[in-house]
This record gives C-alpha cells, structure tokens and sequence, in this order.
C-alpha cells in the first residue's frame, strides 16, 4: 500500500487529484484504513505509478502530504 | 403573486436548481466527507464540484478557501469575529446591514472599537476620503458592503480595500447583494475576505452562503467539532476548508447552489444585471413622476448602483404600502429597515423606513408596470 499517500482532508484529496490528473497521473480516492501507520479519519489517493513524481507535483502545488499508508 | 422581495431571497429558484435539490435528496444524499463508502464519495465529490464551481466563479485558484456557511451573515461573523482582538479598531460603512454593525457592536464589550465611515453617494473620492480619515494606528479589518441592501448604492470597495492595504488592513466585503449580479474577480483584488450569500443572486437554496478567502491570514474558527479529518486530534484542524465546517453541513443546499452558480453562468451575469437594472430603471422614472412618491437616489445605473430600488408615499408608512401591494395588489415588497438601520440613518429614513423593490432574472416589465399602477393607485386613491 506504499503508493497510497494519505491528505488532509477530502477537499485536499479532491484538489490533488484534480492536479496531478492535469499533469497526466492518474489516482484514485479512498478512504485510508485504520491501523496503516495512523489512525482514522483520512482520506487518501492510490496511484499505481509514478508515486514520487506525484508527491513532486503536489508539494510544488502547495498541496500537503502526511505521507504514505503503510 | 409577483415577487419584488428578491432582496430577501430569490423567488422562484430556477428549476435546475429544484432538479438537483431532488435528484441529491433522492440518490446520494449520504454525509459528504466522513466515510469511505461509495455513496459518501459520491456526496464529496458534489460538494467539491460546487467548491471549485465558486472559485471559479470569483476567480480564485485553490477551492479550498471556499469556506461553506449557512448564509452570509455567518461568513461575516467568521472574519470579522475570529480576526479581531481586543484592542483592535473596525472601519465599516454607513450602509451596512446588521450582519456587519451587530457583530461589531458586540465586540465593544471585548474592547473592540468601531467607526463608521459615510458613503457619499455619487462621490467616490469623498467616500475614500472619508474611509481615509476614519483609520487609526490600530485599525486591523475594514468591514463593507459591496452595495446597500436598501438603496442599491454601490460602494467603491476595490478602491477602499487597496487604500487599506497601504495600511496594513485586512479588508472584508459583504457582496450579499453583489454576488450572482455584479461581477467580482478576486485574482485582481485587494478583497481578502469575500461573503456571500447563496441564496439571494446565485439562485441556490436558503441556508446556503461562503466565506471565499483570498489572502494568507486566516482567522480563528468560531465553531469546533467534527470535520471527517484527522480525527485522533482533538484539536480543531488548520487545514481549510475544514477549520470552518464542523458538523455536517446543507448538503442538498450546496448542491442547489453548483445548479444556481450553472444558471447564472448560463444566464449570463452581465445580462442578469442588465436586465435588472432596466427594470430598476423603468420603475425609478415612473416612480419619479408621481407627486407625493419620495425617492432617495440619483437614477440607477449599472456604474453606481445594485439593482435595488427604495421608495415611500408621503403621508403612508411603508408597512402599510408593502401591506397594501400585497393584499390589494398581490405584488410582494419589502418594507422598515431591512436590518440595516446605519443605511437608513445615513438617508434619513431610519424613523419612517422605505418599502423596497428588488427584481430578479425572472421579473419582467409587465411585473414593473402592475407595481407602477399599484403605486399610482395607493397615491390616488387614499
């Protein structure tokens, strides 16, 4: 689950998806299980490649990532 | 009945807007931003469409400083409450609406002082001057209407918000009124705080209103609880737009404001306000004509003034006019103070009141003209 990265919120998920769908990466919305190096209530983005350059994409975007579900 | 109460709230809704309120009602009306199952998605994804729906509108980048609020009043306690502490000095202006003045007042007793600047009308320099003159070294917010409730005068804010940014004010603008009829572009702006009301011009339904931030000080959450985020803290997230919306919010209202923000864009904004303003227009000269009609502004035009337009019949109050439009004539007015008592101070009507007409998109010039002869008819016929 290392290419799921965890946001602050459902609107941050939203925004960063909508971002790096412009830059051609796409992902997916889910909710983030308990118990993956966190606790609840998070929203995350499954992406099946090109990971780092998206956590890039979005910090350049001012778009904060609390990281990746482990 | 032909409804000129616009002001209030717009009526009817356009039936996009009743659309949508019934298909969310009835398809995916889970609570949006809490769980993970598909209906919830489902739900924020639609909220999050009418987010960036807003920002596009306003002409922001991030639709994460839309903050939903339940109307515009609350967007203004928002800024106005969680930015200022004690010590602190408000500018407002002479015609704002309680939403503004009430807050204000309150915060007197937390040490917070206010003054009002007075808005000349059909004299911006001397408005800006009078804004000017109204700063003090601990000035921190300016709080102002985008154009009076009751007498439709547009106030220069763009010129008053940048005279307070060479001062180091935060600048709020009260566009209850504004938004959904005159064009506002925040990303050429000195507005850090924009509210707004979804009900009124946006066509959406009541209970629906944004706080839209454009600047880097964010103010302090007046209401804490559950976001759907981060959880495990019990402290109130920073992130917006979550620090503003604790609780569950007006889901199917959000979703009849994407569908009113569609309409207008639809519409037009510079031909809603066109439209609006004619009719203003036809029913200020008719008005005007009539002995014993008082009006208190020069004639509207889309430079100076909102579609809104104020008047009285000497010798009647303007409950009883309103009362009589309605009963008698079935056309639905507003009359009093329009909770804004500073604006009718400010033109000398604070103890008699004024009965209001406001049109929306779907007024026409038949509806102008029965409220034309309704006026004529309680003029001349005690």
């Amino acid at each position: 689950m290392d290419n799921l990265l965890r946001l602050p919120s459902v609107t941050q998920a939203m925004r960063a998806r909508d971002i790096l769908r412009s830059y051609g990466i796409n992902s997916k919305l889910q909710r983030i299980p308990a118990g993956r190096g966190h606790t609840s209530c998070s929203y995350g983005l499954l992406i099946n490649n090109n990971i780092s350059r998206a956590v890039e994409i979005l910090r350049k975007n001012n778009i904060k990532v609390l990281g990746r579900a482990l | 009945m032909i409804y000129l109460d616009n002001g209030a709230t717009t009526f009817p809704k356009p039936q996009s807007v009743i659309n949508s309120v019934n298909l969310a009602l009835r398809n995916y009306g889970a609570n949006p931003g809490r769980g993970g199952h598909k209906l919830a998605i489902k739900a924020s994804e639609k909220v999050y469409e009418t987010r960036k729906s807003l920002a596009e509108f306003f002409k922001i980048s991030d639709p994460s400083n839309v903050i939903f609020t339940h109307n515009c009043t609350e967007a203004l306690n928002f800024v106005i409450k969680g930015l200022v502490k004690s010590g602190d000095h408000i500018v407002i202006s002479s015609l704002e609406h309680n939403a503004v003045s009430r807050p204000v007042e309150k915060l007197k007793s937390r040490n917070v002082s206010y003054t009002v600047a007075e808005v000349i009308e059909g004299d911006n320099e001397q408005t800006l001057s009078n804004f000017r003159n109204a700063i003090r070294e601990n000035t921190k917010l300016l709080v102002c209407t985008y154009a009076s409730n009751v007498f439709g005068i547009k106030v220069p804010v763009e010129r008053i918000c940048a005279m307070c940014h060479q001062y180091g004010i935060l600048t709020c603008v009260d566009a209850a009124q504004a938004s959904g009829i005159i064009p506002i572009d925040l990303s050429d702006s000195s507005i850090d705080y924009l509210c707004v009301a979804g009900h009124k011009g946006l066509y959406a339904p009541m209970g629906t209103g944004a706080l839209i931030i454009n600047c880097e000080t964010i103010p302090d959450s007046l209401v804490e609880g559950g976001t759907g985020s981060n959880s495990q803290n019990l402290v109130q997230p920073e992130i917006l737009p979550d620090k503003f919306e604790s609780g569950t919010p007006n889901f199917s209202g959000i979703i009849g404001l994407k569908s009113g923000i569609d309409f207008v864009n639809r519409r037009g904004l510079l031909n809603i306000y066109h439209h609006e303003i004619n009719l203003i227009k036809h029913a200020y000269n008719s008005l005007k004509s009539m002995k014993n009609v008082k009006l208190y502004t020069d004639e509207p035009n889309m430079n100076y003034y909102a579609p809104v337009l104020s008047f009285n019949i000497e010798g009647k109050d303007s409950e009883t006019v309103s009362d009589i439009l309605s009963t008698r004539y079935n056309i639905a007015t507003r009359a009093g103070l329009h909770c804004a008592p500073l604006a009718h101070k400010s033109l000398g009507t604070f103890d008699i009141g004024t009965v209001r007409v406001v049109p929306s998109v779907f007024t026409t010039n038949n509806d102008i003209n029965s409220l034309i002869n309704a006026v004529y008819r309680i003029n001349t016929n005690p």
